[in-house]
């Protein structure tokens, strides 16, 4: 018997995605945040640090992300024991002792702070294009846990 | 060995700690979880969400803005 083909086979589902692929989409919804994420810290990094401009670009990614990832329902995730939590508290309790007391000490080049040493680094936009990449992606990471 | 040098090799220490422990805790049979798995763990709580969503605002103003 006839049956005439259907004129769109999209399986009952409607909007600009109807009828994708799942895997496609995932990929060109991820080469979007890629696209932004990047073009974002392109424009960012052209704000010199100390000034309006660059809290303003700090701020106008921060506060949504922010935002959205405290409000979040959190990703379900096996617990971790207590071992492994002292470990890594160990690990982040000894880097914030050091860099304390780096940050107590003399106030001088031959002193250097985690960013004082970042300092020439992000004088540069290059290295500013990656501060901010390096951020906002793990940002990103954190609003997706 | 200058205050300067032995500051830049105790970050690198601290960063090579980092790595050297999340390498291990990826190993079978390993007791301890890697860091990416124990950050999740830790951002279901509530508190612990905000501290850390705010430590990391607080180091994009500190590095990249003040």
């Amino acid at each position: 018997m006839f049956r005439p083909a259907p004129v769109c086979d999209n399986g009952g589902r409607h909007g600009d995605n109807a009828g994708m692929d799942p895997v496609r989409h995932s990929v060109r919804r991820r080469a979007a945040v890629t696209a932004a994420v990047v073009a974002y810290a392109l424009t960012a990094a052209i704000c010199r640090p100390l000034t309006w401009p660059a809290l303003g670009a700090v701020l106008i990614a921060g506060v949504p992300l922010c935002w959205i990832g405290v409000r979040r329902r959190p990703r379900r995730a096996e617990p971790v024991g207590a071992r492994s939590a002292a470990v890594w508290l160990g690990v982040a309790g000894l880097a914030a002792a050091f860099e304390l007391s780096v940050w107590l000490g003399p106030d001088d080049a031959a002193h250097p702070t985690l960013s004082t040493l970042a300092d020439p680094l992000l004088s540069t936009y290059p290295g500013r294009v990656v501060g901010y990449l390096l951020w906002v992606s793990a940002g990103l990471w954190l609003v997706s846990r | 060995m200058t205050p300067r040098a032995a500051i830049i090799a105790g970050f690198a220490a601290i960063l090579a700690l980092v790595i050297a422990t999340d390498r291990f805790a990826r190993r079978t049979g390993s007791g301890v979880r890697p860091l990416p798995a124990t950050l999740t763990a830790a951002l279901r709580s509530p508190v612990v969400r905000v501290l850390i969503f705010g430590f990391w605002l607080w180091l994009g103003w500190h590095f990249l803005a003040r």
